[in-house]
């Protein structure tokens, strides 16, 4: 037998073609790991034993009549605020514990007619305020070879760059966020985590669908194939690195990891520019404003009527205050009150709408200089740990929060260790629906960085 | 932050807090407001009418599509003696 921990989707799915594993026996496999370490690491809220092997063993019947996809059989973990009918669904909140969806996620719909097959759902912090972390501690732990994250603001790369993985935010639209519980409508994205950046160009592949249930989802229209820069290099790609991301506010572990990565993709043939990226100073202070006051709105329908926990209350406005103190967090409280406060008519125009006004300078400004370069790289996160997160928050979104604002694409992938073992990610930020490009920048570095990943098939 | 204004945002947000919960909570909400004080920074406003944030694809057309079954609907409701529990809407 071989060891599930060291396998990637792709070399899953020559094993289980070559049938030397049954879907069954794969999910099987999986589920012992999961239930094995879960008790300890706490990554799944829910391990889905009985719909995961039914779900295998029709995989199974596709693999024996010839009929497979990329996917199918191969078991994957998503965010629990991912909605999937018929198993719970709570967001990590209180407010909706034990609510169980009536429909499926456009994403999980396409993973089911792939024949994917759900081990469990990633725990996150409520509402996924905090990142998805627990996604990828699915991956890294052997829980899944893959999971489906969600990034507002950076959460899919950071879960990735902590736990030394490839994490992938899509360009917005790129991924129907069709039954995805909203928290900032204009920045959340699904998107993947996995082992390699070509497994995340296989996921994207099958997750890129036009969704017309979310009206800003425009999927795949040209029917791209992302793995098409799989294995071809980087000779001739235009990388750009701006100066602002390696300040003070990056330790010098972080710099030269990142740094001696681009020296290794210009020794491959990539031609390096310095550039500045100025409106980024704003971008942590921007994103504050619209992501919060995007999640007061999205979060107003939680009123214990129509969702979720409902607290008690001499009439009906005492109801909904009761069921909101008691299903909201600290955290989420706190930012639906600094939503309202932004919005509120005093300070709309100096926070809100002036927040609006810089986004779309940063978006201005990416879209000059990707005029004369193909990928941005950055260093994914300035150099935190997820424990420093809760009291640095604004200083670990620093990195990734740009390429939320600007809807880019941007995958992340280990490119050094710090001295004390902990992995370093860097950012591959590139234009408008340019995931295959960036993809393959990642690709051609993980295969001199991490041979051992490519050397089986 | 005034006291008054942060009545109103409790309003606005549906929340309440007690005497001891808001002075810690209060002071947290001060540090995000610091934070994000962009109020200072000089830019042209007059863009502000020309921004999208997203773009919208075709928009379906606004026919009607069958809805979910009803069981599936209430099953998140508490059954209560073959009924379910509706809580009263008016005051």
């Amino acid at each position: 037998m071989f060891d599930i921990m060291q396998e990637t989707v792709k070399s899953l799915r020559t094993r289980l073609d070559r049938r030397e594993i049954s879907a069954q026996e794969l999910c099987a496999e999986f589920l012992e790991v999961s239930h094995a370490m879960n008790p300890d690491l706490k990554a799944l809220a829910l391990i889905t034993d009985d719909e995961a092997l039914a779900a295998a063993k029709k995989a199974q019947l596709c693999i024996d009549k010839g009929s497979s996809g990329a996917l199918t059989g191969i078991p994957a973990a998503v965010n629990d605020n991912i909605m999937t009918e018929g198993i719970i669904t709570a967001c990590g909140s209180k407010m909706l514990a034990g609510f169980i969806p009536p429909y499926d996620a456009g994403v999980i719909e396409l993973l089911k007619n792939a024949g994917c097959v759900l081990l469990g759902k990633a725990a996150i912090d409520e509402f996924s305020l905090g990142g998805s972390p627990r996604s990828g501690v699915a991956v890294s732990s052997g829980f899944a070879p893959y999971s489906l994250g969600t990034d507002t603001g950076g959460a899919i790369r950071r879960a990735a760059a902590f736990y030394g993985l490839t994490g992938l935010r899509p360009t917005y639209g790129r991924i129907s966020r069709y039954g995805l519980a909203a928290f900032a409508s204009s920045l959340d994205q699904i998107g993947p985590i996995a082992k390699t950046a070509e497994d995340c160009a296989i996921i994207l592949n099958t997750i890129s669908a036009r969704d017309e249930r979310d009206a800003t989802s425009f999927g795949n229209p040209d029917s791209e194939d992302f793995t098409s820069g799989i294995n071809k290099g980087v000779k001739g790609l235009r990388i750009a690195v701006p100066k602002e991301f390696f300040s003070d506010n990056v330790s010098d572990e972080v710099k030269a990891a990142v740094l001696e990565a681009a020296k290794t993709l210009e020794k491959q043939g990539a031609e390096l520019t310095d550039i500045s990226v100025e409106m980024t100073e704003y971008a942590a202070q921007v994103f504050c404003i619209i992501g919060s006051a995007e999640a007061a709105s999205n979060l107003a329908r939680y009123d214990g009527v129509n969702f979720g926990l409902r607290g008690e209350g001499a009439g009906y406005a005492e109801q909904i205050v009761d069921s909101r103190n008691r299903g909201f967090g600290s955290e989420v409280k706190r930012r639906i009150m600094f939503g309202n406060f932004v919005l509120s008519g005093e300070n709309y125009n100096d926070y809100f709408m002036k927040a609006h006004v810089l986004r779309s300078k940063i978006k201005a400004e990416y879209d000059e200089i990707f005029k004369n370069a193909d990928i941005i790289l950055t260093p994914t996160v300035s150099d935190l740990s997820e424990k420093d997160i809760s009291t640095k928050r604004h200083l670990a979104d620093f990195c990734t929060v740009s390429a939320s604002l600007a809807g880019l694409p941007c995958v992340t992938t280990t490119c050094g260790y710090r001295a004390n073992g902990l992995p370093v990610g860097m950012s591959l930020t590139g234009r408008k629906c340019g995931e295959a490009v960036i993809l393959q920048a990642a690709d051609c570095f993980e295969r001199i960085f991490s041979p051992e990943l490519f050397g089986q098939f | 932050m005034e006291t008054s204004t942060f009545k109103l945002l409790c309003e606005a947000s549906q929340l309440s807090f007690t005497d001891d919960e808001a002075a810690g909570f209060r002071e947290r909400l001060d540090s995000l407001i610091e934070f994000a004080d962009i109020k200072s920074i000089s830019c042209d406003m007059s863009s502000a009418i020309e921004m999208n944030s997203v773009s919208l694809g075709d928009l379906r057309e606004d026919t009607a599509l069958p809805s979910l079954p009803p069981e599936k609907l209430l099953a998140n409701t508490e059954p209560l003696f073959d009924c379910y529990v509706i809580p009263k809407m008016m005051e």
